[in-house]
């Protein structure tokens, strides 16, 4: 009851957008707030490198801003746009990088953290973080996508512009990989049943 | 241990989702200089404010000291006019007062002793 009232009193993306569009700074602030945190956290996950993936949200919000006089309401989530946009702007450094031969990032890491942590929330994170980083890229944006962002799998084929088909096959091989990894480790991290 | 080809149990799909929680839970929040970066891009990149009907109508006016000015203008104007055609009793009696309703020509030309006046005259 209270969500539904809620929900009507909060602008959502699309009419912010438009407001921007008319000159409303106080829409931008909103949206940033809004879509930044999401963004940014899909360019860490996909980069692993915190300077790069502020780089890449401040541009993936600078391509909102430019576009937002055209922007057509209701044809594409702005949330799910971003993702596509900021997904497509880690792939190119990501190419970079490989062109450059110093990092190969789909190499699994050699030093990475031990998946093994303390009983705490965020030594689960942690290992979550540990295990995800040895997934093939694709998978590990997946999964980022669905589990963390909370994205539906069409959403998520829209970013990766793929089906929803190929969709589920990533997430399905990347849980069954993120359970190998992590499960055996569970009564350490207070999972024990 | 799983197989790379069976579904997960209910049991260990919830102790993922544990992970999974958790993650979200820790996800920072974008730095300060960020948020303040992305903002300077959003003014700069903002597209000049559409003036409204009644805006772009006070930024015309400003020439003529703005809507009061305008205003003043109009009154005038409109209090010209109507004395024009109320106060002098009309187009009639603006023509009766120059005496050009009973305009004879044969006068004229005697007043300015038109006929007096030769060719050579009017070529010199």
């Amino acid at each position: 009851m209270s969500m539904a009232f809620d929900a009507t009193l909060e602008p959502d993306d699309d009419s912010l957008i438009a407001r921007f569009a008319q000159g409303d700074q106080a829409a931008a602030r909103l949206l940033a707030a809004r879509l930044t945190p999401g963004v940014l956290a899909l360019a860490r996950r996909q980069l692993r490198d915190q300077a790069e993936a502020e780089d890449v949200a401040q541009e993936a919000m600078l391509r909102l801003w430019k576009i937002a006089p055209n922007w057509e309401a209701g044809r594409a989530k702005p949330s799910t746009w971003l993702f596509r946009v900021a997904h497509n702007l880690c792939t190119d450094r990501l190419r970079k990088r490989r062109g450059t031969g110093l990092d190969d990032i789909d190499e699994p890491q050699d030093e990475s953290p031990s998946v093994v942590q303390s009983m705490i929330s965020q030594d689960r994170a942690a290992a979550l973080t540990a295990a995800m980083d040895k997934l093939p890229e694709r998978q590990r944006v997946a999964t980022h996508l669905r589990h963390i962002e909370g994205l539906s799998n069409p959403e998520i084929a829209e970013v990766l512009d793929t089906t929803v088909e190929a969709v589920e096959s990533l997430t399905g091989r990347a849980k069954r990989a993120l359970a190998a990894l992590l499960l055996p480790q569970k009564d350490k991290l207070g999972l024990g049943s | 241990m799983t197989n790379q080809n069976e579904p997960l149990t209910p049991h260990d799909d919830a102790a993922l989702d544990a992970f999974f929680v958790a993650a979200r839970a820790a996800q920072p929040a974008p730095p300060h200089d960020l948020m303040a970066r992305i903002l300077d891009d959003a003014q700069t990149a903002q597209p000049p404010r559409r003036l409204s009907l009644w805006a772009r109508l006070k930024t015309a006016l400003e020439p003529v000291g703005g809507l009061a000015g305008a205003t003043g203008l109009a009154a005038c104007a409109v209090f010209g006019v109507s004395l024009g055609y109320t106060g002098s009793g009309g187009v009639d009696a603006l023509l009766e007062t120059v005496s050009l309703t009973s305009f004879d020509l044969d006068s004229a030309v005697d007043y300015f002793d038109v006929g007096s006046i030769s060719f050579d005259e009017l070529e010199g």
